[in-house]
């Protein structure tokens, strides 16, 4: 009746488990005969493992799975709009596994340089400076006739990061530039399909993916964001 | 991949509450993860890289349409347990009742009553896919299994007063 004794509980559920070793085992078992208020509660932490089971059983693989699943493209999802633009990848040298993943991840169609990239002249760069101490959702115009437009905040394990989307006369992506001390550092771009139309499936993917990898969970709610952004 | 399916048919069943809904989580994730095979990272565990991403599909699917509860289908796909008629009957309405009180856990104690008890995982295994401490495992399946014989209790002691009265 009586559902308490933690401790001993962890031990009898463990046994029901079978993941007691086996001396182990072999002794509370004895006890467990010999007790007939343990022989009660080790039996509800079998009988319940046993009804899981049997209640949620999900039956055998579904052949419809296994032949969409065997059916699925291993590499990134070809769509039309991401062959045709041949999708320029620049990711920052930091980060290197990440970048090498993700070179993994795009294939052979994405180029990848490291480091910086040309001083003062990298659209992402503006992008991010010009959207310092904007929420989500806001847009700012650039120097060279563009504009900017931040899509989510996070916390992630490289700090303090924004997805924003560019837009200007000959280029579009979308970028993920992180806080850094001594200022904003483009961690990912993307080439993209023009306007701040939604990102074609590959580029989506290799910003979620890279998001991931960073440890980015949830976007940031409009409060949290604007503490940061303070 | 296609060796981690039952395990994933269990942990996407536990977010999903209901199969049909957990399958095509599955295979979204599978699709997924065959997309973006370089984002893991050899040497960690497939199945906890696989939990994650389908975690965050979830999250995108429930994010993109809040009305998704469908938990109508409930005890569907039982093998009779027993071998008259009445038994079968009896078994069915005893699995379905299980089902639906697993499905009112928390989501944190379903998938590890899922991942140990349907799918037989072991305590470290869960532990290591779920990225959480064995001893969270255990408390969980314990808390779990606590709530559930309280409510299939619960059950009980209803349905035979209504027989009686």
């Amino acid at each position: 009746m009586d559902w308490n004794g933690e401790k001993d509980d962890t031990m009898l559920m463990a046994l029901a488990d079978g993941e007691l070793p086996a001396a182990e085992a072999r002794h509370l078992l004895a006890r467990v005969a010999a007790d007939p208020d343990l022989t009660d509660r080790f039996a509800r932490f079998v009988e319940t493992r046993d009804l899981v089971r049997q209640a949620m059983d999900p039956g055998p693989v579904p052949a419809r799975l296994l032949a969409a699943i065997e059916a699925a493209p291993a590499l990134p999802d070809p769509g039309p709009n991401v062959v045709a633009l041949r999708p320029r990848m620049r990711a920052l040298a930091r980060p290197m596994a990440l970048a090498a993943a993700l070179v993994l991840a795009v294939g052979l169609g994405a180029v990848l340089t490291g480091g910086g990239g040309a001083p003062g002249g990298d659209p992402a760069l503006a992008a991010a400076r010009a959207l310092e101490g904007l929420p989500t959702g806001a847009e700012a115009a650039l120097a060279d006739g563009g504009s900017a437009r931040a899509l989510a905040s996070f916390d992630t394990d490289a700090g303090f990061c924004r997805l924003v989307a560019v837009a200007a006369l000959a280029l579009a992506e979308r970028a993920v530039v992180c806080r850094t001390e001594g200022g904003w550092t483009v961690a990912l771009a993307v080439a993209e399909a023009g306007g701040f139309l939604p990102a074609s499936d590959g580029a989506a993917e290799l910003v979620d993916a890279y998001l991931d990898r960073i440890g980015a969970g949830l976007p940031l709610d409009p409060e949290a964001e604007a503490a940061r952004l303070d | 991949m296609i060796a981690l399916l039952p395990r994933l048919r269990a942990f996407a069943r536990s977010l999903t509450r209901a199969q049909d809904t957990a399958d095509d989580l599955v295979q979204a994730t599978c699709e997924k993860a065959l997309r973006n095979l370089g984002g893991f990272t050899p040497g960690t565990r497939l199945d906890a890289w696989l939990f994650r991403i389908m975690r965050n599909a979830w999250i995108d699917t429930t994010r993109a349409r809040r009305d998704h509860t469908a938990i109508d289908d409930l005890g569907e796909g039982l093998e009779p347990a027993g071998e008259d008629g009445r038994a079968v009957v009896m078994a069915r309405l005893e699995l379905a009742d299980v089902a639906r009180a697993v499905d009112a856990l928390p989501e944190e104690q379903r998938s590890v009553l899922m991942l140990v008890c349907v799918e037989g995982m072991r305590y470290r295994e869960a532990a290591e896919a779920l990225g959480i401490p064995e001893g969270t495992v255990m408390s969980r399946l314990a808390r779990g299994r606590a709530a559930l014989v309280q409510m299939l209790d619960g059950n009980a002691a209803r349905s035979v007063s209504g027989r009686t009265g």
